[in-house]
């Protein structure tokens, strides 16, 4: 099992401050190997050089949304099992289980605390180890 | 209070991340109302303004400010409805619309100064119930989220805006740091490291010298001179650097142009077309400060006194669309800013005599036709017929003048009857 600053993340989102914001959250609870990506577009071209751990994306976002990123991440070698977490505002019912059905591992509304974030990231982490 | 509200209301990093993205995406959304006005069905550009106010809504309630959040959302659901095609995006929800940019950009303004979001509470409140009042959509309880997250309802906790802000707003900020914040590219912030990496070469061998000198004096003068000339050369280049660092795309006052016009058109029922153009040119970012008023009073002086109204437009044989550029472009030593339209041009027989009849020129005949042109700056003068609300109290165009020359710059006039009027603002580079 990797060490926690080696568990390396993509955090995806079209505003600056909320890559911030994931990213001091994640460091409060000693992941700081981050990288980032400021829409969907750019997180595929990541993850196409990088392998990662985890990625945690926004959902609305220009180029490319998240929903569509997560399925071109997926089908990349390598990629179709890399845990994602989606971080975002949209919350209706309709909305979390359209994702989950898109093959999103977890999701999070909108304001979250450093430790929610983080609990259901150890989760999820946890989960890709011993499926 | 539920502790994930405003997690990170005093991480002043964030805040002011959050503050500089903010007002960027503010800014770059303002002239898209303008287009989406013409082309409502537009789904791209609807999405281009409705993510930064969702960016800002999402954002808000992760330091603490819940009225940022509640206008944002209000002004979101707006959005969301014309997205929607439920309303359209007419005159009126735009104009309220742009309003509730104005008040969020004040709001970060007050947020940035360590100061509460809002002053007056019921100017705020007001809004909120004008913008929810144009949204058929609106519902009930719009401005607290909707309850209904089934898989992280521990994540998940209801903003109680009016206790948040209270405590929000009774919490000083410790370590202040108000006053402007500068974006840097961090090619050039390496770029200045590895200057002062050079530096600290040239440090070694002064040290180097420092010893030599007592035993070889002739030999540690010739070293000497030559870090003398290196030393030069790096600081000026990092002087260089810093000047650039305060450089900044015209972009950022461009932006407001087609706004400005817009409101101008439509106080003077005039149509015109604007063509803007040079919005990547870098200048100092002290020019962009001091260009701003006399840039937006010329396009409306262009509007409401350059251009004719489409009567006369089709009587003299034009189309009854006016138009009016912008263009900022640069030499090797100048920022050059046009500002012209295709109207009627400068009245100057009218304009002479209104200087003479307020006593300002005495001989006539003494003038060059330049010193006429250069009429139109003189204090309490105007060519303009009728003083309306916009333009023409002659308060314009010589303070116009004074401001371009306190930047250092000048300001050129040449007009031609029927043809139009063009405005050349040149300034020094440096």
């Amino acid at each position: 099992m990797k060490e926690k600053k080696d568990i390396k993340f993509l955090v995806v989102d079209d505003s600056s401050t909320m890559r911030r914001i994931v990213k001091a959250s994640l460091a409060k609870f000693g992941y700081t190997n981050t990288e980032e990506a400021a829409d969907g577009l750019e997180g595929v071209e990541k993850a196409k050089s990088c392998a990662f751990d985890c990625i945690l994306t926004d959902w609305n976002m220009p180029n490319a949304d998240g929903i569509t990123m997560t399925r071109q991440i997926r089908a990349l070698p390598g990629c179709e099992k890399v845990p994602v977490v989606m971080v975002t505002t949209e919350q209706t019912k309709e909305d979390v289980i359209n994702a989950l059905k898109q093959g999103v591992n977890a999701y999070i509304v909108k304001p979250f605390t450093p430790q929610t974030l983080c609990e259901k990231i150890d989760g999820v982490l946890a989960k890709n180890q011993n499926p | 209070m539920p502790e994930n509200q405003g997690f990170f209301e005093d991480d002043l990093a964030i805040l002011q991340e959050f503050v500089e993205e903010s007002n960027e995406s503010l800014d770059s959304i303002e002239s898209q109302f303008v287009a989406l006005e013409k082309n409502p069905d537009d789904k791209d550009l609807i999405n281009a303004i409705f993510r930064p106010i969702h960016s800002i809504k999402g954002n808000s309630a992760f330091l603490g400010l819940m009225n940022v959040r509640v206008l944002a959302h209000e002004m979101e659901s707006v959005l969301d409805a014309v997205r929607k095609n439920v309303m359209e995006p007419d005159e009126k929800v735009v104009s309220l619309l742009l309003e509730g940019i104005d008040f969020l950009k004040a709001m970060l303004l007050r947020i940035q100064k360590q100061e509460p979001e809002i002053e007056d509470k019921a100017v705020f409140e007001n809004l909120v119930k004008k913008i929810k009042a144009v949204n058929p959509d609106a519902k009930e309880d719009a401005g607290a989220m909707p309850a209904g997250t089934i898989i992280s309802a521990e994540d998940f906790a209801e903003a109680k805006p009016e206790e948040q802000t209270k405590e929000a707003q009774a919490k000083p900020k410790p370590d202040a740091q108000p006053g402007r914040t500068v974006r840097i590219k961090e090619s050039q912030i390496l770029e200045v490291q590895t200057l002062v990496g050079e530096l600290d070469g040239l440090h070694k061998q002064l040290a180097d010298i420092s010893e030599q000198v007592a035993k070889n004096p002739a030999d540690a003068k010739t070293k000497l001179d030559g870090v003398c000339g290196t030393f030069k050369s790096i600081l000026g280049t990092i002087d260089e650097q810093f000047v650039t660092m305060q450089k900044v795309a015209i972009r950022e006052l461009l932006q407001r142009v087609p706004r400005i016009a817009r409101e101008t058109c439509a106080q003077t029922g005039k149509p015109v077309q604007m063509h803007v153009k040079g919005e990547g040119v870098l200048v100092p970012r002290s020019l962009v400060e001091s260009l701003e008023a006399p840039l937006m009073h010329m396009i409306r002086n262009a509007i409401d006194h350059g251009v004719e109204t489409p009567q006369d437009r089709r009587k003299a044989g034009k189309t009854e669309q006016g138009n009016v550029w912008v263009e900022v472009s640069e030499t090797d030593s100048q920022i050059v800013v046009r500002i012209a339209d295709d109207g009627a041009g400068i009245d100057f027989k009218s304009l002479l005599v209104k200087a003479m009849k307020q006593g300002l020129v005495t001989n006539a005949r003494s003038l060059t036709p330049k010193d006429i042109t250069n009429l139109i700056f003189l204090p309490g003068l105007s060519s303009a017929k009728n003083v309306s609300d916009l333009s023409g109290r002659g308060v314009g165009m010589d303070v116009v003048k004074h401001n371009v020359e306190d930047a250092g710059g000048a300001v050129d006039v040449s007009s031609k009857a029927g043809k139009g009027t063009e405005f050349l603002l040149r300034f020094p580079k440096e």
